[in-house]
């Protein structure tokens, strides 16, 4: 057996074996299932509520009725978006930090480093296997979403649906994996892993909260509930026109929101959700390409952190 | 077995090992005797090819530490000072993935002879958090073990123990040494340890090795009325004075 597979399966087995990873991972997983919960109960309180008044109307004898208002089952995972947001980057980055700092504590590293294998080894398994394991938990939540939405929910998904789902899956891998990536790197260039894990959680919090608050407080389109130009009554061509007029401010405001990973993984969900009208005709791919920037930007800092990581783990002597 | 020569290793500017030059042979149990800071855990390291030397070279059993270190790594069982193992795992997972890494075969069966051997057996399954530091202290060594060393380099195996299991550990060493003829290096700054089972002893001082020998040698050299510890104090006393000596000239 390759020595990275022996790696990646110790850090799969130990992280299982980790209260607090675990913890965090359970309250992710039951975050998942109440935003589901809830969303099937606004869903279904949005259908009552329009067999209420149809029923009123037919009363009152019209014939000319309102038709269903057309609802996304997905839009019903939408606050999950957020959790990933917040809960999904912590779990990642407490993982890049384990990856390292336990290593360190325990001597463990020389303990490995000291028998007859190469450093990449190393740390190819300890990408690889942390990797998996984000990818295991991003497809453990995606299970429990769609078997909840279709046994409570009563959607039955379409298709369609379905890629769109695993494609948000797939970006919410991407911004986890960031995440953990950072917390790795960071960790290998400081001594203590205290001082690493609170420089990251305010990398996070930069990412996550402020550059994202900054840019929201600029969006027009934010200034009124349900989107501005969509209760102006225009598409997204006027929508265009009207923000060319505006380009000095759009593209401050763009590049403020384009330095947040967590706004490029918001952008690529709403819009494989439906949470942000406008994509409804498109399949998933075609998200995929529209949004090609947004995946870039989630894409691109995991493989040159990966890189920077590579060269500090094989560089220094003490590690 | 080991051929030191010219060993040496800068911090920046400052250096830790000093012109290392000595041998050990095959089958001995070699005691590295110094106080903290004296540079033990650095030249283990560099015996282990963990860290680089600055200049000077070392062979384990003719293979040079450097050039061929993955060679060397697979000859070489070590135990760092302060070593916790995966405290979530248990012994016999910690050991597992230990004995997989060094490309031990059949590591299962391996692992129970260890443990055996080791008195640890009844223990195979429970946590590494649950073990007293002796405990510990056996799988640690026991990992060192899997792969069938030709050399053992153990940094202070016994710090922290109390007299048992001090004992125990030296008991352990001896039982290794006699049983497979492995090479033992063992640092340590406790003078009983090196005067109960050492073969031979080298005395490193602020990077500088003092004197080598064998432990019989050194006892008939400085008259056997003399214990090992006024041995150490009269070696670094004399470079003391000779320091002072300069000094006051
Ligand atoms: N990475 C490093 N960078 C700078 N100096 C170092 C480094 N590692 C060790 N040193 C210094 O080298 C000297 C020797 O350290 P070493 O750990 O080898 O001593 P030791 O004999 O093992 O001591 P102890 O009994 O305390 O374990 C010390 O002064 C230490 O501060
Ligand atoms: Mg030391």
């Amino acid at each position: 057996m390759s020595e990275m597979i022996v790696i990646a399966r110790k850090e799969i087995k130990d992280s299982l074996n980790n209260k607090f990873f675990l913890s965090i991972l359970i309250l992710l997983l039951i975050l998942t299932i109440v935003s589901i919960v809830l969303g099937t109960l606004q869903v279904h309180s949005q259908i009552a509520q329009y067999n209420r008044s149809i029923e009123f109307l037919k009363s009152m004898g019209k014939t000319n009725l309102p038709p269903m208002p057309s609802l996304n089952p997905l839009s019903v995972s939408k606050s999950f978006v957020n959790y990933v947001a917040m809960i999904g980057a912590l779990l990642a980055i407490v993982l890049g930090n384990y990856a390292v700092s336990k290593e360190r504590k325990n001597g463990t590293f020389k303990l490995i480093l000291s028998r007859s294998i190469y450093r990449d080894q190393l740390i190819n398994g300890k990408l690889g296997g942390n990797l998996l394991l984000l990818a295991l938990i991003n497809f453990a939540i995606a299970a429990v979403t769609i078997i909840f939405l279709t046994a409570l929910g009563g959607v039955s998904l379409s298709q369609a649906d379905l890629i769109r789902l695993i494609f948000f899956f797939a970006a919410s891998f991407l911004y986890m994996a960031l995440f953990f990536i950072i917390s790795l790197f960071v960790t290998l260039l400081l001594p203590y892993k205290n001082y690493a894990l609170l420089t990251v959680i305010i990398i996070w919090l930069v990412f996550a909260f402020i550059f994202p608050q900054i840019g929201d407080t600029m969006d027009m389109d934010n200034q009124l509930p349900g989107g501005f130009f969509a209760s102006m009554g225009l598409n997204r061509a006027q929508e265009k026109q009207i923000v060319n007029k505006f380009k000095f401010y759009e593209t401050l405001r763009n590049g403020i929101e384009e330095l947040s990973p967590t706004k490029h993984f918001e952008r690529i969900s709403f819009a494989l959700l439906g949470v942000k009208p406008g994509f409804k005709n498109n399949t998933a791919w075609e998200i995929a390409n529209l949004k090609w920037l947004n995946l870039a930007g989630l894409l691109v800092p995991n493989i040159i952190l990966s890189m920077l990581s590579y060269l500090v783990f094989l560089r220094r002597e003490n590690l | 077995m080991l051929v030191i020569n010219s060993l040496t290793k800068n911090y920046d500017g400052f250096t830790a090992v000093d012109n290392l030059s000595f041998k050990v042979g095959e089958g001995e149990i070699f005691g590295f005797l110094g106080h903290n800071g004296a540079g033990k855990t650095t030249t283990i390291s560099m015996l282990v090819s963990l860290i680089r030397p600055s200049s000077g070279s070392a062979e384990i059993a003719g293979y040079d530490v450097v050039k061929d270190n993955l060679k060397v790594r697979s000859m070489l069982g070590y135990l760092p000072e302060n070593v916790n193992l995966y405290s979530n795992l248990t012994a016999f997972e910690n050991l597992y993935f230990f004995g997989s890494l060094s490309g031990v075969e059949n590591v299962e069966k391996r692992i129970n002879e260890v443990l055996k051997d080791l008195e640890m057996h009844s223990w195979k399954d429970t946590k590494v958090r649950e073990f007293s530091k002796g405990m510990r202290q056996r799988i640690g060594i026991a990992q060192a073990l899997l792969h069938k060393p030709r050399i053992l380099f153990l940094d202070e195996p016994t710090s922290g123990l109390d007299p048992q299991g001090t004992k125990s550990i030296r008991d352990l060493l001896l039982y290794i040494n006699n049983k497979w003829n492995t090479t033992i290096f063992l640092n340590t700054h406790l003078l009983s340890e090196v005067k109960k089972i050492c073969s031979s002893i080298g005395i490193i001082s602020h990077g500088q090795l003092l004197m080598t020998d064998s432990l019989i040698n050194i006892k008939k050299k400085f008259g056997s009325e003399k214990s090992l510890e006024d041995i150490y104090f009269r070696i670094e006393g004399d470079q003391n004075n000779g320091e002072n000596t300069v000094y006051s000239i």
